[in-house]
């Protein structure tokens, strides 16, 4: 269980009090949250802050916060467009080459295999009938296509609100690079024990690639993987229980899901956490 | 605790995603007996061609067994294979676009069916540009325009001003070549009889009459020897050596 209470996204610095942000319960439900900054049109946006993780560091001072594009990052949740994105990818997975003979395939003769009457028996046309053993099938599978169409603005916004629900859910983190000192398993498996990562955590790299020691010291482990962000999918948000993101990662998304109301600068992406309330990725399961 | 719970939504997984509320039709199940309400005749009716399997329709253009009127009339016309549908530009329209700076020509450069695309003065090249004459007093501005053909009261409008006119032929390959700008490809010359007459007249501002080629200062060398060779019928004879005179 995550330490922290689900705080909602606050983006305004509390000035009066430092402490914890204050906790709208029960309004996490879909669609319908409270956007306090985003509730009236004159407000300008204002990023999402989210304290960052790190491989290295311990202690929770001089933490630091990563600003994210709200359009991206803090999107109404809408369950069904999820659903939709699921659907279609596991749609597109779908081999479709399940195969079976027809009566014309079934190879044989189409000799009448006994007199029309006189035999007593029941009439009968050639072997290859679907009612004979032997014969073919009458509605079998047949290769064909199973994937389906999905405009392209539904599959952007799913995206967004997977990654918003993954905020949300104290589920998403954020490394200033996504990289390992060693290519041994045995190190990183210790310390995402320690970081509480073990189970169930997708790594995305905005790099063209997983960097290299990073790759092999966690491709043999059950519950983690990396890649990059190109492959990113909506199912794979949904699917995998945290996802860590690196800062180039974090830039191709808002480059490629943003809705450009809102520049932030790689000077303004890292900001101390002291002055502003933000998201912690939850630890444990 | 428990309250505490019961306070936070589910976490959202792949088991627990469903489609929006009345988003999905559940499907019709024929022909599964009585209580269904889809039983019997399973929404068909009784009897007749809506009833039975199949499409049901006659094919189309059948009008019930009387002659169609497909067959009712005899066949009329013809399709001209050598069809051809020029786009036509008015010099006054030439004139506006020059004036409202969409437009600029020079010998060197001169207007072709991709500036006048490109500029909206015509919306589709079809099968070449046809130069015409109308509202040809509005024409102030000497223009160098290569089009597929030009009338005459266009020539004329336009080299009282100061302007030239070729025109060149262009097969399709060799207009979509010019649309594109695609100077990789040798553009075809004419090779039926009527377009080798009619682009090695200089009374058509030809581009393979001898004119032209003396004139023209974008001429390639290729024309040259076209020209040449496709004016070479006029000065043949028939060769009469050897047959016997009657």
């Amino acid at each position: 269980m995550a330490t922290i209470a689900p705080t909602s996204v606050q983006s305004k610095p509390t000035t009066s009090s430092q402490s914890k942000p204050t906790i709208p319960k029960g309004e996490l439900i879909d669609g319908r949250e409270k956007h306090a900054h985003l509730q009236t049109a004159v407000d300008p946006i204002k990023p999402v802050y989210l304290t960052m993780s790190s491989f290295t560091s311990k202690s929770n001072s001089a933490k630091k916060a990563v600003a994210l594009d709200p359009t991206v990052f803090d999107h109404p949740i809408r369950r069904d467009i999820l659903h939709l994105c699921v659907v279609h990818h596991l749609d597109s997975l779908r081999q479709g080459t399940a195969s079976t003979k027809t009566r014309a395939e079934v190879a044989g003769s189409r000799r009448k295999i006994r007199p029309q009457k006189g035999t007593g028996r029941a009439r009968l046309g050639d072997r290859q009938s679907p009612m004979l053993r032997g014969g073919g099938v009458a509605f079998g599978p047949k290769p064909r296509d199973f994937s389906t169409k999905l405009n392209r603005k539904v599959i952007q916004m799913g995206m967004r609100v997977a990654l918003t629900m993954k905020l949300r859910e104290q589920r998403l983190g954020v490394l200033q690079r996504i990289n390992w000192w060693s290519h041994k398993t045995a190190t990183l498996s210790s310390r995402l024990d320690g970081l509480g990562w073990r189970t169930g955590t997708l790594f995305v790299t905005g790099e063209s690639e997983v960097p290299a020691r990073m790759r092999l010291a966690s491709r043999n482990l059950r519950g983690i993987e990396c890649r990059t962000v190109a492959d990113l999918v909506v199912y794979d948000i949904v699917k995998w229980r945290r996802v860590v993101l690196d800062l180039a990662a974090v830039n191709a998304l808002e480059r490629a899901f943003g809705k450009g109301l809102l520049a932030i600068s790689d000077s303004e992406r890292v900001v101390s956490d002291v002055t502003h309330s933000s998201v912690e990725v939850g630890a444990s399961t | 605790m428990s309250s505490v719970f019961r306070s936070r939504t589910a976490r959202i997984t792949l088991s627990n995603l469903s489609p929006g509320p009345n988003s999905q039709h559940a499907q019709k199940r024929l022909g599964r007996g009585q209580g269904s309400g889809r039983g019997g005749t399973s929404g068909r009716g009784h009897k007749g061609q809506k009833a039975r399997a199949g499409n049901g329709k006659p094919k189309a253009g059948f009008e019930g067994g009387q002659t169609p009127i497909t067959k009712r009339f005899p066949k009329k016309g013809f399709v001209n294979p050598n069809r051809k549908v020029y786009a036509p530009i008015n010099l006054d329209r030439i004139q506006h676009w020059i004036d409202q700076g969409r437009l600029q020509s020079s010998p060197e450069n001169p207007i072709t069916a991709r500036d006048l695309l490109l500029s909206g003065c015509i919306h589709n090249v079809h099968d070449g540009i046809k130069l015409l004459g109308d509202n040809a007093p509005f024409l102030k501005t000497p223009i160098h325009i290569t089009p597929s053909r030009a009338s005459q009261s266009a020539i004329k409008a336009v080299e009282s001003v100061g302007g030239s006119v070729f025109c060149q032929y262009y097969n399709p390959l060799a207009l979509r070549d010019c649309v594109k700008s695609r100077a990789d490809r040798i553009s075809a010359a004419p090779t039926r009889r009527t377009d080798i007459l009619w682009y090695t007249n200089w009374r058509n501002r030809g581009y393979l009459s001898p004119e032209a080629i003396e004139k023209n200062p974008k001429v390639e060398e290729r024309w040259k020897e076209l020209s040449k060779q496709l004016l070479s019928f006029k000065d043949q004879t028939f060769d009469t050596k050897g047959v016997k005179k009657m």
